[in-house]
């Protein structure tokens, strides 16, 4: 399964899931769990091109170092560097191995790290998620708990609601406003409302200009001077047994939505 | 602020459950409870009423004819966890059954049927059953009737 968020991405196995997501782009963290006592966690930083990724390191260290003796846990640690990738390991309270890098494209400082409440080996996952962890790319790939959408880089989360069923995400820029939702019991909620009722409904798109095709519905609603145009989009996945919804609001003809855009 | 949680834990008698223990309990339906489908093809939960309040409110029900049982209608999802609230199914087992049959993610059937199986059981509509043995006790206190 796809985790991508804030223009990263890495693959993680179907029952991980993303319990902790904070920051920005410029700056944040995100943890991916096990069901069992692994979990992933990424630290990004926009940083110039000449950071000094062993002096960040090391700070990295002293800092897990001095919150280990705090709570009075014995820690030990070491670390290597082939080329620009610095790898590290340390137990304490938690055992974790990790990685940094800087990521040229996108400007940013990348911790990757597998971590574990007890001393599991963490080589096998982190060799697993690192490998299949990417930040070049032209796109940002948005995709959690099911939404999976690849949209114009460098937007912002304004707004994130996680909840059981629905994932929601708000992302602006100067030019556009885009709401992304996936909403899971596609089945019981189509027999139940009809497909372009609900649609309308969730979208708040009662009177917009319909287009319906097969599994996939498109709306289209003129702005006015107060309120850009509003366009909507809304695709059923009933292999996934879920729906996914965006709304766009913009007056830019380059940001009307495209279905390109769902993954 | 801390006066008020304080209470709150004195006098809140449901026992706190942990993470581990709730993936191996298993829910049971309240015997007194009976089903039967709405024209609609909805399930309705049918629960009765032993006690109508005490003194003045009591009478006051009995003499306004307050209904002697509650009803509760659930949605295709909820009437398919309540179906395998059998006390042999675990939260484990039911969460994957979910999972399979709506393609749920883990974390979501876990989180949504946390949630329903605590509103079934403030309701008294069921039992959680936790421990190895037949005879361990309830996490929750449930009378004869809701």
């Amino acid at each position: 399964m796809i985790f991508g968020w804030q223009g990263f991405l890495l693959e993680h196995p179907d029952d991980w899931a993303p319990v902790s997501l904070s920051g920005t782009r410029r700056e944040g963290y995100a943890r991916i769990a096990s069901p069992s006592r692994l979990s992933f966690q990424i630290r990004w930083k926009e940083s110039d091109s000449n950071v000094d990724l062993q002096s960040v390191l090391d700070s990295y260290i002293d800092r897990l170092k001095s919150d280990a003796q705090k709570k009075k846990h014995a820690f030990k640690s070491d670390s290597s560097h082939e080329g620009d990738l610095f790898t590290y390991r340390y137990s304490a309270e938690h055992h974790g191995r990790g990685a940094i890098h800087y990521s040229a494209s996108c400007g940013r400082v990348f911790f990757i790290e597998a971590i574990s409440t007890k001393n599991d080996s963490l080589l096998p996952t982190f060799r697993k998620l690192t490998l299949s962890f990417s930040s070049d790319n032209s796109m940002d790939r948005w995709s959690l708990l099911g939404l999976d959408l690849i949209l114009p880089s460098k937007m912002e989360i304004t707004k994130k609601v996680l909840q059981a069923g629905r994932t929601q995400l708000v992302l602006n820029s100067k030019a556009v406003q885009i709401e992304a939702q996936r909403w899971g019991f596609a089945e019981q909620l189509v027999s139940k409302h009809g497909f372009e009722q609900w649609c309308r409904s969730v979208l708040s798109l009662p009177k917009a200009h319909a287009e319906v095709m097969n599994d996939r519905i498109s709306f289209r609603l003129p702005g006015n001077i107060l309120r850009p145009p509003k366009y909507g989009m809304a695709m059923v996945q009933p292999d996934l047994n879920q729906i996914t919804t965006i709304l766009v609001s913009t007056r830019s003809d380059e940001w009307r939505p495209q279905w390109t855009w769902f993954a | 602020m801390d006066l008020v949680r304080l209470a709150k834990n004195t006098f809140d008698r449901t026992e706190r459950i942990d993470p581990d223990k709730l993936r191996k309990a298993k829910p049971l339906k309240n015997p007194s409870v009976t089903q039967e489908i709405t024209e609609e093809g909805a399930l309705l939960l049918i629960a009765p009423l032993t006690q109508q309040g005490r003194g003045i409110v009591g009478a006051l029900a009995k003499w306004l004819k307050a209904p002697d049982q509650k009803k509760f209608e659930l949605e295709p999802v909820g009437a398919f966890v309540w179906n395998l609230c059998d006390g042999r199914t675990t939260f484990e087992g039911i969460s994957k059954k979910l999972r399979e049959q709506f393609k749920m993610n883990r974390l979501e059937a876990d989180a949504a049927l946390l949630a329903f199986l605590q509103m079934l059981s403030q309701r008294r509509l069921i039992t959680l059953m936790v421990g190895k043995t037949r005879n361990a006790n309830p996490v929750q206190k449930s009378g004869s009737s809701p």
